[in-house]
């Protein structure tokens, strides 16, 4: 790297700003990152590890993982405990003056704001006895807890304790100035009442909701998973009393009937709210940019002056994944603006789908200078562009090859046909199914209902829009409904909403439900669908409802048009192409598995991409950017592990076991079915390793531990980052493995039989491992070992251990070396 | 179940949502927030604050003005403290109690109240002739110890008129004659008027505009004939709301006086040198209550504190307290019915709570309609308080 090497400042150590750093360093560009704590990783870094028994994708380990590896890359200068103090535009550059570990002046082409945030403390609401009750909690609060693992002693060692959760505290607040929904504390609320079940099998969890916000990746099926052993309720109470007697907390609540009831608990977590980091403010008037009414960097990051992007929550409350996305995405335009991405020789790109979102997207990607091939197994008709092939009514029958060179064949209806492609964006458009209801003149779809809307003089008087129909309504159909309803208002018509929960988690969905709330429409809300009933009568249709917010009585209106949005699946067409790509499913039946480790767009096969309704809801444009930024990347198709294992020909039988187990389809076939593995597509994880049924597949050796009691197997992506930060006791060794899948029986025996005293295999949770079977298979590995070979369970254990439960290893270990000090004193 | 139909357009809906914050029905989260603060938080009875808004919102009139919810309530706005759409109870409740059907549920007491008050200026049925008789009694007494302490009555332009409490000519008298040692401690030309005798306006009460706006105008008609410049008030809750807060808008003009609390006015008094207190004439500590309207709704926080605090040796604060206090239980008229002691106990649970964790042997508040409510609270539950009043604690300790 030379001294013109171009150079970005990104104020904030994050989750968002470190991802950025990893990508602009991997561009070439000297990245200068500051962080004002004393360690790096965010606000992340400190919530906990919400797996179960499997992993529940909150993303919270990926902050130790970033920070353990973004300050170790050589063009990566990381200041920890500094603020920024003065910023100045020179001549097309920027001027940083950074004080804290060193004063300094940075010269820099760019600024990546990736200030963060800040939770809302909830002491000035006093009649929530924040403060003055020891259990009352916040979320952040009960993070802690549950990192440090001591959630047990907390409650007293009370096995089955009451526990509720108070939803929106600090959020959805006109009157405070935050009228918008933090967007993440429902999954928070959730994930930690499973999280309490999980260590506290009889805790009696109840999350007092205004509108539960199930939306998202595998969140509804989180949620129906809940509902059997947490206690879902409406309202959120506002006022926590102890009990004179017990001590207990008293929260008073609407009994379901017209009365008012106590409850007591044990422990209340109020989910607090997300704000804006106070540096997010500072930074905003250094460089004379604009907030927006809550203090955070637009939901727009494009308005944002030359040279100045921002990436994370300091744009707008999100998720830690989606955070990590916007830094990707941020960091792909930043080495754009600067010329550090290859502008040249790009390779074609299929794009699957139709629609308008694979049309946005294809365009998205010519724009940046690929040609693309679309490919529409439905029957659409197809945007022409330039640089843009259409292949309308094709199937994917095959798909060979490896990022930067896959071979499609397809079959089209003149007749089957390759395509050569770089990669593949999967952007099929969803099925939607109007309702069975759905029929006639009275109810109708959204789609049917955009059409009559187009004569908006036509449609009748009353207008009731009826979601949740269908199961919890999608985000998306919500947001569409809500953008119409002020000028239907404004045409005349009454408007209604049937409904179970308002979603509002997307930006600006708060304000819009207040403003057509203020506009007259009303809002009727049902526990469940039981709790209505429908009859079509001389064109009307007539309901009669239990309204949740009214009990004891029996609610009647009539109504002239009832929409119902579509239920949202996967086609079978976009089923077919998933199998083809051998990519497996989310646990909805979605595309795109959950676990991804970590990636929004991607797959565990590289240059397989996904975009649009059917893998998740998220936005569209955001999964674009990051699309392209993962494209772009100069490596992205060179990508390569180390020491990739390699195949011996002498010794192949070709099975091809190989092949079938290989999570990232890396391993290809050559000539006379030989198999080979592709560097560029080889993550590492050695499950063709251990597999292999005549032991051809040869790698390098992991070092043999000596004279260590307990030895730990430790996946480098999870358990081995959690052993860095704790003092290991003595006589324990950890060997840090690329995916806990490479240490097969063999190993272990060998380890066993040359003096170890116990073998822990820590691998990721499952649902978390980067190569999809590999904790799985190293759970078989131990438990055949135990349960078929007879070792016994205290000298083996595989346990899953996520990059941030440091201090469950630590008491892991401390647990397996006490027991045996026990049996020591027993012999 | 029951079946009601949803209607629009409907009288309830036609008075709210006139204003961007505190009527603004139509704008209810359903957040449930205001279900879990109401202050009548155990036993029967008593509101369910939700349904209260939603039944306006959703044009259920009669349901709501037949419910037993409207008249339970306090008004006392506890529950819409931390309304994040910014409604305020005091205005749906009342307006609902204006409504024909809710009138025919309004307790006696208080329809009784309202007509002789508008009859006879006083809410009590206390006429002009029993007003001067008891002044005539009570300046008697106050002439054997200081004739020149006696109460002045219709003193045109006097410097001030006091509007007592009507309780304070019946059975508190002695507040009264506490009152008239302040004003004669002032040193100042101060009066009372044989016109009115009357600070509360129980037109509030029952959400009526037209009723509040007319026991108004017997105040200010009064006040502005003796062309006084201060209207100074007894230590009535809901009467120094509607005078201070409610009186330009309901006379449509600013009065041509202007209006104070008896509390403001001592304190002023007394940062202004004019009067000293004894700072050792009550030396315990005591708990304050913050009467709802007053505090919450009337924004005086500060003001009784600092008076009690230059009398007593320590004021002790309830928890929780000032815009989060709960309401001692006989809010929003239920004290003025004379058939709610049962409900008003248990209403006033929360309440007792609190003044038995204070840990305190006295209590004051600024209203004495509270006044009245805390001391039936201590008997009740047994507390062993004793109830005070915050002026009458200074001017006993008149210097």
């Amino acid at each position: 790297m030379s001294d013109s090497s171009p150079s970005v400042l990104i104020l904030g150590g994050g989750v968002a700003g470190l991802t950025a750093a990893e990508y602009l360093h991997d561009c070439g560009v000297a990245v200068h990152l500051v962080e004002k704590a004393d360690r790096l990783g965010g606000k992340a870094r400190e919530w906990a590890c919400m797996a179960t028994e499997k992993c529940r994708h909150c993303g919270a380990c990926l902050s130790v993982e970033l920070a353990d590896r973004v300050p170790r890359l050589e063009h990566v200068t990381t200041l920890l405990e500094s603020t920024v103090t003065r910023l100045d535009r020179q001549n097309g550059r920027f001027q940083a003056t950074v004080a804290g570990q060193a004063i300094g002046e940075l010269q820099v082409d760019a600024i990546l704001l990736a200030t963060g945030m800040s939770v809302y403390d909830p002491s000035g609401r006093e009649d929530l006895g924040y403060g003055r009750y020891a259990n009352v909690l916040t979320t952040a609060e009960l993070n802690t807890l549950l990192r440090q693992d001591t959630l047990a002693s907390r409650l007293d060692g009370n096995a089955r304790p009451a526990i509720a959760f108070i939803q929106c505290v600090g959020s959805r607040n006109r009157v405070e100035g935050r009228d918008y929904c933090s967007r993440v504390c429902c999954r928070t609320a959730v994930r930690q009442a499973n999280k309490i079940r999980h260590l506290v099998p009889e805790a009696a969890v109840t999350i007092f909701n205004i509108d539960l916000q199930a939306t998202g990746k595998e969140f509804r099926s989180q949620v129906a998973a809940a509902a059997q052993h947490v206690e879902f309720c409406q309202g959120t109470p506002a006022k926590i009393m102890a009990d004179a007697q017990s001590g207990r907390l008293t929260l008073f609540h609407e009994d379901g009937l017209a009365s008012r009831t106590s409850r007591q608990f044990d422990l209340v977590v109020l989910a607090v709210g997300i704000l804006p980091a106070s540096a997010t403010g500072e930074v905003a008037a250094m460089l004379g940019i604009e907030t927006d009414r809550w203090g955070f960097l637009a939901s727009n990051g494009d308005k944002l002056p030359a040279g100045i992007y921002a990436a994370g929550v300091s744009r707008g409350p999100i998720g830690i994944l989606n955070a990590a996305g916007q830094g990707r995405a941020a960091a792909g335009k930043i080495a754009r603006s600067l010329g550090c991405l290859p502008e040249k020789g790009k390779n074609r790109i299929a794009v699957f789908g139709g629609d308008a979102a694979a049309d946005r997207l294809a365009a998205a990607l010519t724009e940046r200078g690929y040609p693309t091939a679309m490919i529409a197994a439905g029957d659409y008709a197809l945007a022409q562009a330039p640089d843009r092939d259409l292949y309308p009514s094709t199937r994917l029958a095959r798909a060979s090859g490896t990022a930067g060179d896959f071979t499609l064949q397809v079959t089209t209806p003149e007749g089957p046909q390759a395509i050569s492609v770089a990669a593949l964006v999967m952007a099929e458009p969803p099925r939607l199914q109007p309702t069975a209801i759905a029929s006639g003149q009275i109810i109708v779809s959204l789609a049917e209902f955009l059409t009559r809307y187009m004569q908006k003089d036509a449609l009748p008087g009353r207008v009731l829009f009826w979601l949740d129909h269908n199961g919890p309504e999608r985000k998306e159909l919500v947001a569409e409904i809500m953008d119409l309803i002020p000028d239907l208002i404004d045409a005349g018509k009454q408007i209604s909403i049937l409904m179970e929960n308002m979603l509002v988690n997307y930006p600006g969905g708060q304000r819009i439900y207040d403003t057509i709330r203020g506009q007259g429409v009303k809002l009727l809300r049902v526990a469940n669908q039981q709790q209505v009933s429908l009859q079509l009568q001389n064109n009307k249709a007539a309901f009669e409802i239990n309204e949740a917010t009214l009990p004891g009585l029996t609610i009647t209106f009539e109504c002239d048009l009832v929409v119902i949005p579509e239920q949202v699946s996967v086609s079978e067409n976009s089923r077919e192409i998933s199998r083809r790509l051998r990519q497996p499913l989310d646990a909805e039946g979605f595309l795109q598995s959950a676990n991804v480790r970590h990636r929004n767009v991607g797959s565990p096969r590289r240059g397989v991409f996904y975009a649009g309704l059917t893998h998740d809801e998220g936005d569209l444009e955001a999964e674009i950017e990051e699309i392209t930024a993962a494209l772009e990347k100069p490596d992205t198709f060179a990508e390569q592990v180390s020491a990739p294992p390699e195949i011996k020909k002498h010794l192949c039988v070709r099975c091809l076991t190989c092949v079938r187990v290989c999570p990232h389809s890396a391993i290809v076939l050559h000539n006379h079915y030989q198999p080979k593995i592709e560097p560029s597509a080889c993550f590492g994880c050695q499950l063709c390793v251990s597999n292999c049924p005549a032991l051809a597949i040869e790698t390098a050796a992991v070092p043999a531990p000596a004279g260590a009691r307990t030895v730990v197997f430790a996946c480098e992506r999870s358990a081995e980052l959690a052993a860095r930060q704790i003092d290991l006791p003595d006589m324990a060794r950890i060997i840090s493995v690329p995916c806990a899948c490479s240490i097969d029986t063999n190993r272990i025996l060998q380890t066993l039989a040359g003096g170890a005293a116990r073998v822990i295999v820590a691998a990721c949770h499952a649902g978390n491992c980067r190569s999809i079977k590999g904790a799985a298979f190293a759970a078989a590995g131990t438990r055949h070992l135990i349960e078929d070979v007879g070792i016994p369970s205290e000298r083996l254990r595989c346990k899953h251990v996520a990059a941030n439960e440091s201090t469950r290893l630590e008491n892991l270990l401390k647990k397996a070396e006490s027991a045996e000090e026990a049996n020591q004193c027993q012999k | 179940m029951p079946k009601v139909t949803l209607s629009t357009d409907t009288p309830l809906q036609n008075l709210l949502d006139t204003k961007p914050n505190a009527d603004n029905i139509s704008e209810c989260l359903t957040c449930g927030i205001c279900n879990s603060r109401c202050s009548w938080y155990d036993g029967d009875g008593g509101p369910v604050p939700r349904q209260m808004i939603r039944m306006a919102q959703l044009g259920l009139d009669d349901n709501l003005a037949e419910s037993r919810m409207i008249w339970d309530c306090m008004i006392c706005n506890h529950c819409t403290v931390d309304c994040p759409m910014g409604i305020e109870m005091e205005y749906v409740v009342r307006r609902a109690r204006s409504l024909p059907a809710a009138r025919k549920r309004m307790p006696e007491t208080i329809a009784q109240g309202l007509e002789t008050r508008l009859e006879v200026g006083d809410v009590n049925g206390f006429t002009e002739e029993d007003f001067i008789e008891t002044i005539e009694w009570l300046n008697e007494e106050i002439e054997d110890e200081d004739p020149a302490a006696m109460i002045p009555t219709d003193q045109k332009g006097a410097k001030y008129l006091y509007l007592p409490n009507p309780r304070e000519l019946g059975t508190n008298v002695l507040h009264l004659q506490q009152m008239a040692g302040l004003f004669h401690a002032f040193g100042e030309p101060w009066t009372m008027s044989h016109k009115h005798t009357d600070v509360t306006n129980w037109g509030y009460f029952v959400g009526d505009d037209e009723i509040e706006r007319k026991m108004l105008t017997q105040v200010v008609a009064a006040a502005e004939d003796l062309e006084i410049e201060n209207l100074v008030l007894s230590e009535c809750g809901h009467g120094f709301l509607v005078l201070r807060h409610h009186v330009t808008e309901l006379l449509g003009r600013e009065p041509r006086f202007k209006v104070l609390s008896i509390l403001e006015l001592t304190l002023d008094m007394v940062k202004k040198g004019v009067i000293k207190l004894d700072p050792e004439a009550h030396p315990f500590a005591i708990a304050y209550h913050d009467p709802c309207n007053l505090g919450r709704k009337g924004g005086v926080f500060a003001a009784p504190r600092e008076l009690l605090a230059l009398t007593c040796r320590e004021v002790v604060e309830l928890a929780p307290n000032r815009m989060n206090s709960v309401c001692c239980g006989g809010g929003g008229a239920l004290l003025q019915d004379s058939t709610s002691k049962d409900r008003r106990m248990i209403a006033g649970k929360a309440k007792a709570d609190q003044m038995h964790a204070a840990g305190t042997d006295y209590i004051a508040t600024c209203c004495l309609s509270c006044h009245r409510q805390l001391t039936e609270l201590s008997k009740h539950y047994d507390l062993g308080m004793k109830v005070e009043t915050v002026v009458a604690l200074a001017a006993a300790a008149l210097v």
